[in-house]
């Protein structure tokens, strides 16, 4: 999850919307495709499908912008408008927007609650059918494959930039990197002295929790209960929850944990006056900027709970509009496959620290290349197995933002960690039960 | 005597230092900005920044590379003035008619108009997407400019300028056989020259950095203004800092040119309007 200007209007875009999502889904969901046959794209018409997406800078526009041309190269007769749009906040508001003026892309960047509100409308498609004749699907590891339904048990999603939770440290204060999230605490504390602060973390705000509400999220799962049920069901109350809050307030009373916004984790590592940045293993070449050579920067997977090892699935899938045309989504899907095949997911890793999504990836000389200079990748990637999503429900941002709240007043010792999970409890299963 | 002079002068010198000081402390903001933009990526997280900086100017030639600025310079210059010719035709015809035209309605036709700054903008973005869609005026210029087009802010301040001049002015005027057009162009507009200066460099700052309604209502490059641009350094899990300050000096530096050049107007107008708004 990460932190921007206009999450928060999308939140508020996006809730308003809804009923004019609802109004469109009428005239849209008739052209769900039949189980019988999905659409062939014909070679001798030319089409042009629409990709609205986020991966609007840097490595990942370049590494996109390559892939979408290789693909065109492969199918002379599909043209691809990538619509980029500056990050997921404005995707989303944008997304919405283009919906409820019956205008929606072909396909599209989503995150899992988006695609539950989306599929609700009818304004999406399943993909059940598409998945079934997908060569390279049996390959995806299995939390990518769950990560791919919805609450009915139906495939809605195709999965694109995933990506899971690591630790970056300074190797010149962390030799090595902790393996419990005992011995991160104690190597935090003992760490933090002479203008250090181990670990910045921001947990965002009611209406766009970030990086240190996941971090929270991931430690109550390592604790033995994560904050909301497989049904979607909020326990922020747990005693986990508990054990896990306390722990970032202990933290904070060791001065060993400060709050942040704007990836503080980064900026501190990247100014020596951090040992850690615990966040997404796709801000790697960013973090990798920020350190610049000053020291060697390590990367290992997260440390172990006292119940199991926990991560959170993070970045989005691609979910296709039922407004497209039939030769529209033959080309998407023709697409959509692409992105995954082993060749192009070995590629997108290694030039964007995304993680591939098929296993077969990691035999291609692309991603063996890129494991001989990072070898860490090879025991992360491995965490797309057991790694979980928040759970595919709309009200999910809003009941993890009550998390936001709840973490920065028990860390800045405004509320007791029992008074802020209780009040973020309530806002939570509000927040479900409105939804 | 010397005492009170001595004092006065001591008040003086001290106002200008705490004056001076401030000016500063508002100039630190862009100084930083400079030095990113000519930083290396690991020492654009030092806080205080560095002052010698290793001078990296190719983050310039990265960040002019990395979209069509000349493009978004164009577009954005075009919008921006656009909208400003709009907006001060739009108020001083208003803000006469408000001010000094007698009709039927117009006390609760002006509380209508005001009305509308107390409605927040972002409620109504997606009602206005799918009327810029309807309309085929969504990915144009016309969508940048029409909305803005009247400016509350502008009709109420040139409504309360026209209000504190005296009436007599109009009274001989109209003995003169002077129609309202005549009044409002030979008398009216010329004594709201500074006002109108006022309007036209709100609205021209207002719209050369707009953001939310241009990003949401355009998709090419070809119509989109230079602050949707600048996006382009904010990735989904990081930002390129230094090619962002890089790229946000020399967009910038076109407004703070023209806000120096043109701040005697902007000055003379805030205060020369303080007295007809009280």
């Amino acid at each position: 999850m990460t932190r921007n200007p206009i999450r928060g209007l999308a939140t508020l875009l996006v809730a308003g919307s809804m009923v004019l999502l609802s109004a469109c889904s009428g005239s849209t969901a008739g052209s769900t495709p039949s189980a019988s046959a999905l659409p062939s794209l014909d070679p001798s018409k030319q089409t042009t499908i629409t990709f609205m997406e986020a991966m609007s800078s840097g490595a990942q526009q370049a590494a996109l912008k390559k892939m979408t041309a290789d693909f065109e190269a492969q199918h002379p007769n599909v043209t691809v408008q990538l619509q980029e749009q500056p990050n997921y906040g404005a995707l989303q508001t944008k997304i919405t927007a283009q919906v409820a003026a019956n205008s929606a892309p072909t396909i599209a960047q989503v995150y899992e609650n988006w695609a539950d509100e989306l599929s609700s409308s009818n304004v999406i498609v399943p993909l059940d059918e598409y998945v079934a004749s997908s060569k390279d699907y049996k390959d995806f590891y299995s939390g990518i494959q769950a990560d791919m339904k919805l609450r009915d048990g139906k495939n809605w999603m195709w999965p694109f930039n995933k990506s899971v939770v690591v630790q970056y440290y300074n190797e010149s204060l962390v030799p090595k990197a902790p393996a419990t999230w005992g011995e991160f605490a104690q190597t935090a504390k003992s760490v933090s002295k002479n203008g250090v602060v181990a670990l910045s973390i921001d947990p965002g705000s009611e209406t766009s929790p970030a990086g240190g509400t996941a971090l929270f999220e991931i430690l109550a799962e390592s604790f033995g209960t994560p904050v909301f049920a497989k049904d979607g069901t909020p326990q922020f109350d747990s005693d986990a929850a508990k054990k896990a809050l306390n722990y970032l307030v202990d933290l904070k009373k060791s001065n060993a944990l400060a709050l942040g916004t704007n990836y503080p984790g980064q900026t501190a590592l990247g100014n020596q006056t951090g040992a850690f940045d615990v966040s997404s293993v796709a801000s790697y070449p960013f973090n990798q900027k920020a350190v610049g050579g000053k020291f060697v920067m390590g990367v290992a997977p997260l440390p172990a709970g006292t119940a199991k090892t926990a991560n959170q699935l993070a970045g989005t899938n691609i979910a296709m509009f039922s407004s497209a045309d039939d030769q529209q989504k033959a080309a998407a899907w023709a697409y959509m496959q692409f992105l995954t095949s082993p060749a192009e997911m070995a590629y997108w890793a290694s030039q964007t620290g995304y993680l591939p999504v098929v296993k077969t990836a990691m035999d291609e000389q692309a991603m063996k290349d890129y494991l001989a200079k990072n070898p860490w990748v090879g025991d992360v990637v491995k965490q797309l197995d057991t790694a979980t999503p928040l759970p595919p429900v709309s009200y999910v941002n809003k009941a993890s933002g009550a998390l936001s709240t709840a973490i920065s007043s028990a860390v800045n010792g405004t509320a007791s960690v029992d008074d802020a999970l209780a009040q973020a409890q309530a806002a939570g299963k509000k927040a479900a039960s409105e939804s | 005597m010397a005492r009170r002079s001595s004092r006065k002068r001591w008040l003086s010198g001290l106002r200008n230092t705490a004056a001076a000081l401030i000016g500063l402390a508002w100039l630190v903001p862009l100084l930083w900005m400079f030095l990113s933009s000519v930083s290396n990526d690991a020492d654009v997280y030092r806080v205080p920044p560095k002052l010698w900086p290793a001078w990296n100017w190719g983050n310039y030639a990265r960040a002019w590379a990395a979209r069509p600025w000349p493009r978004y310079f164009a577009n954005t210059l075009i919008i921006a003035l656009s909208v400003v010719a709009f907006t001060l035709v739009t108020s001083i015809l208003a803000g006469f008619a408000f001010a000094l035209m007698r009709f039927r309605g117009s006390k609760t036709l002006f509380y209508v108009v005001m009305s509308v700054m107390m409605v927040p903008q972002t409620v109504l973005l997606i009602p206005n997407f799918i009327l810029a869609h309807t309309t085929g005026l969504y990915d144009t210029y016309w969508i940048q400019i029409l909305p803005w087009a009247a400016s509350v802010f502008g009709i109420f301040l040139l409504r309360q300028t026209l209000s504190a001049l005296p009436t007599e002015i109009f009274e001989a005027a109209e003995l003169d056989g002077a129609g309202p057009v005549s009044m409002l162009v030979r008398i009216a507009a010329p004594l709201a020259v500074p006002s109108l200066i006022l309007i036209g460099l709100n609205t021209f700052m207002g719209s050369w950095s707009s953001f939310v309604w241009p990003y949401l209502m355009t998709q090419n490059d070809t119509v989109r203004p230079i602050e949707v641009g600048l996006q382009a350094f904010y990735g989904a899990e990081g930002t390129d800092w230094t090619g962002l300050s890089a790229a946000v000096t020399f967009t910038t530096l076109p407004v703070v040119i023209l806000f120096f050049s043109l701040q005697k107007y902007f000055v003379q107008g805030a205060f020369s309007t303080q007295g007809a708004v009280q």
